[in-house]
């Protein structure tokens, strides 16, 4: 009787999830099956493909450009996640106050850039950071510092980078806030009061209590917040679309570049394979810590 | 803590939360101001925040005016909302199905599948775009907006959200559909999915703004600009473009933009509320006079439908039991379903708690057990074994049973305040057991002076009355906050409400514990048992009382108000005065015409039937609906 009813629920269950079984095959198995595949090749675009086996990484290996996509990437990534984890954890930690008044407003001012699209608020940035006429400029010359205001802020190689940055944390905070305040909530109140009856001080209980029970959730933030941003495409096209001479080339652009401009399909899609990879260790290593409630 | 740190705290987070609100918005505030500029108004320094002279037709023109190819922006924004509604739908179809499986069945690898399927989404979209193109290409759906639909019909994130919601639709339901012979398919179709309603528009708006803000993969696989949706129409405008001048109209497009994804998500933070805008009329029952008769009995289906006759929406009651049937007979006539759980109080069991552990028995200012009063004793709250007793049962029954909402009462200390608070009579203070007192020591950093406990009582009361009180709002609270919290877990659906003791503020925390400004903003609904004749109060106390609460919990007010008291010598109480037919007419109009208020629940719904009481409701209702 219990065996019967093992496959009955077995049946059914592969029944219902069977269409997701499909979709993860067809659009996230077959194409890395392909990918791999077409890595192997010196295939372009419109011509016969010949096997070269690993050619195409180590090409990669010693392709400057690629070295550049990498560095570039790491660049930005790290001044905008750094940014990111800072500002949420101290925003959460000010929002996480039942008692707070406005603070229906203050989490709604913090989510809003999150949920509009990359496109629309990117080109609002791009007139923001425009120089002599921009907002920037304008703010700049509102408070006295006018010799900033003509700072050409996406067009020098030093500067182009950081204003993606800003962009990605203004875009990006709001989300890692929300996650952060939930883990918040889940940290049980009692140990924080009783700390504090006893006498510690607020900046104690955060440094020795709240925070070392919220790491978990900040390792989560910062692995999956890696993949997300080092992955971002859309910002750096509406900013810079790659320059001042590469300053800004990240490894999605050089992939997009690579296939749909140099139409090097083949070296393209090794390139994919080691962003996959790098993603991939890192998505592991966030799923492991992937706490099922921040999705709800 | 000393009042000015605390301020000092509280002035810092202000500082810091407004900051990065200026930060956050000021782009948006820049975008809609040059929106409705004239060109040469929009790129000034200093800037004007205010455009000299308004231009609204900036939208019009943005979208209307053929630039790309002869395409406008309206070409691109009804092709992105094609794209955005088609993959919604399917979207929503495809993961409650797969949800489903992944909720409901025992299967080997379930839950690495899900894991799986999980971590698919926390790998960039850019990652795999290059292997996904050869693959549509394959199918020849480059340059087609069906390219843009299949991808993102099923993802990680939305198989995940639909199961989150299935997993709390009561395996009973499923049960009861197999006995009744329907296939599997039939009881997700008929059974779950007409459940899923919220879940449903928190999924939909998801996927939608998903599709909406895609843009790398248009940019991929689109070609002839007929096809553009909205971003790939918006980034054509930008900085380098050849409309370099328009800036006007590229703030006035991306604000179009912009705004459809702030309306979808203002939308859904609305969503939890909208339940809340529909008035509640509901009808309290004692369970075991109520439930007596079996649900399947055309009985019990006539007192429903006699209830929505009168224009009751919800049936209240409070058990520790309930009868599932019972719930879905009242489902299929359109009722609600508000349960409750007695915390603080264990009459229920005839007060089986405090004869068994005598320490929970409260103790009174005088030093001596409380003692009982009609049916009354009441519970300590501040035994921590207890609350998470009671806390757990509370999560059983959300679990267990399809209710609408779970309302917490006796969440207080103890007081028969029915009998104690009449005029005249004298209220008990409780509780002055070793335990509390030690805990409101620790609580208030006081040490109360050892002797016998009356004396103790009176030094608390004299002395330190403010921090006591502090401390019994505190208990309350806290276990307001955790069991509230944990419901939401189980049942993120749940309504949560609270019964609140028809006193003035300041006694009503004293008391009982209830502060009413601290614990209204973890429930939807605040229930005042605003009970005149069991208080031998005036019909007019009702609306003053009422009053009060509706004021210090906007919008969650929800008075139960007495109908009569005939009922009250058969469950052993006294309840008062009897009430007239006209009296309670007047209560229930004066009540339901007060502003804020949402509702009301009639205590109790047998009441209705005396001498068209509920006729008199349903006239009131009517009336009041109209005024609006």
């Amino acid at each position: 009787m219990r065996r019967i009813q093992l496959t009955y629920q077995t049946k059914f269950g592969l029944l219902f999830i069977s269409p997701a079984a499909l979709y993860f095959a067809g659009f996230w198995v077959l194409p890395v099956a392909l990918a791999v595949v077409a890595s192997a090749t010196d295939w372009r675009i419109g011509r016969p493909a010949h096997f070269i086996g690993l050619s195409n990484y180590a090409g990669l290996v010693s392709d400057p450009q690629f070295h550049h996509a990498l560095l570039a990437s790491l660049t930005m990534t790290g001044i905008a996640l750094a940014s990111i984890v800072a500002l949420a954890l101290v925003l959460a930690v000010a929002l996480n106050d039942s008692g707070l008044r406005l603070s229906r407003f203050y989490k709604l001012a913090v989510f809003a850039p999150v949920v509009t699209d990359w496109v629309a608020t990117g080109l609002a940035w791009q007139l923001i950071f425009l120089p002599n006429q921009g907002v920037l400029a304008g703010l700049f010359e509102g408070v006295g510092l006018s010799q900033w205001s003509s700072l050409r802020w996406t067009s020098t190689r030093q500067l182009a980078p950081l204003a993606v940055a800003i962009f990605v944390v203004w875009k990006m905070t709001g989300l890692y806030t929300m996650v952060f305040l939930a883990g918040l909530r889940s940290v049980p109140r009692e140990f924080q009061e009783a700390a504090l009856m006893d006498g510690a001080s607020a900046t104690q209980v955060f440094s020795r209590i709240t925070m070392p029970l919220l790491r978990p959730i900040t390792v989560f933030v910062v692995v999956s917040g890696f993949v997300t941003v080092i992955g971002l495409f859309e910002p750096i096209f509406m900013l810079t679309g790659g320059g001042p001479a590469d300053a800004t080339r990240a490894l999605p652009i050089f992939m997009y570049e690579t296939f749909f401009q140099f139409q090097r399909a083949g070296y393209a899609s090794a390139a994919g394979m080691v962003f996959l990879a790098i993603c991939l260790v890192f998505a592991l290593l966030a799923a492991r810590q992937l706490p099922y409630s921040f999705y709800e | 803590m000393p009042g000015a740190y605390h301020r000092l705290i509280r002035l810092s987070q202000h500082a810091l939360l407004s900051a990065y609100s200026i930060f956050s918005l000021l782009p948006f505030l820049w975008m809609v101001s040059a929106a409705l500029k004239r060109p040469q108004d929009v790129l000034t320094v200093p800037i004007r925040w205010i455009p000299p002279v308004w231009q609204p037709q900036n939208f019009l023109r943005a979208l209307l005016e053929p630039r790309f190819a002869g395409e406008n922006l309206a070409r691109f924004m009804a092709n992105s909302v094609m794209v955005a509604v088609i993959t919604t739908m399917a979207s929503i179809l495809l993961s409650t199905i797969v949800g489903y499986g992944f909720a409901k069945f025992q299967f080997r690898l379930r839950d690495t599948l899900l894991w799986v399927m999980l971590s698919t989404t926390l790998l960039p979209f850019s990652s795999v775009i290059i292997p996904l193109f050869l693959i549509v290409r394959r199918l020849h759906m480059i340059d087609s907006l069906w390219a843009l639909v299949i991808p993102f019909a099923l993802t990680g994130q939305s198989i995940f959200l639909a199961r989150q919601f299935i997993i709390t639709v009561p395996g009973e339901l499923l049960d009861a559909g197999r006995v009744d012979g329907a296939g599997e398919m039939q009881i997700f179709l008929r059974l779950v999915f007409p459940l899923l309603g919220p879940a449903i528009v928190t999924l939909g708006i998801t996927t939608f703004l998903t599709s909406w803000n895609l843009f790398l993969w248009p940019l991929v696989v689109l070609s002839s600009q007929e096809r553009f949706t909205l971003p790939l129409g918006l980034s054509l405008m930008g900085l380098g473009s050849t409309f370099l001048v328009d800036y006007h109209l590229w703030m006035a497009a991306a604000a179009l933009s912009a705004s459809t994804c702030e309306g979808l998500r203002r939308s859904q933070a609305s969503k939890g509320r909208a339940a809340m805008t529909e008035r509640i009329v509901g009808a309290f029952f004692f369970a075991d006079k109520f439930l007596q008769l079996q649900a399947s009995d055309a009985g019990a289906v006539h007192v429903l439908e006699r209830l929505a006759g009168f224009g009751v929406n919800a049936i209240f009651t409070e058990s520790e039991t309930y009868d599932e049937a019972w719930i879905r007979v009242a489902h299929s006539l359109g009722l609600r379903w508000f349960g409750s759980i007695a915390c603080f109080s264990d009459h229920g069991n005839r007060n089986k708690a405090v004869f068994e552990h005598p320490e929970l028995w409260p103790v009174t200012a005088t030093g001596r057990r409380r003692a009982p009063m009609e049916w009354y004793i009441g519970i300590t709250p501040t035994y921590e074994e207890y609350a998470h007793r009671r806390l757990d049962l509370a999560l059983r029954l959300a679990e267990v049973h399809s209710f609408d909402g779970l309302m917490l009462d006796f969440v207080r200390w103890p007081l028969h305040w029915e009998l104690e608070c009449r005029p005249g009579a004298d209220p008990q203070h409780c509780s002055f057991d070793p335990h509390t007192i030690r805990q409101f020591e620790q609580f208030a950093q006081v040490s109360v002076p050892v002797q016998a406990v009356a004396g103790r009582a009176s030094w608390i009361l004299t002395n330190a009355l403010e921090e006591w009180t502090d401390f019994k709002c505190a208990v309350i609270t806290g276990f307001v906050r955790e069991t509230v919290r944990r419901l939401r877990s189980v049942r993120p659906d749940l309504l949560t409400g609270l019964f609140v003791v028809p006193l003035a503020p300041a006694q009503r925390e004293l008391l009982v514990g209830q502060r009413i400004a601290d614990l209204a903003p973890l429930v939807q609904y605040v229930l005042p048992m605003a009970y005149h004749a069991i208080l031998h109060r005036p019909a007019s106390w009702v609306a003053s009382t009422v009053g009060e609460i509706a004021l210090a919990a906007p919008g969650k007010a929800l008075p139960v108000l007495q109908v009569d008291s005939r009922e009250g010598p058969a469950l052993g109480s006294d309840w008062g005065l009897p009430v007239a037919a006209e009296e309670w007419e007047r209560i229930a109009g004066d009540t339901l015409g007060l502003p804020g208020v949402g509702g009301c629940v009639a205590f109790t719904g047998t009441a209705l039937e005396f001498d068209n009481r509920g006729e008199t409701l349903r006239r009131l209702l009517q009336q009041n609906h109209m005024a609006e």
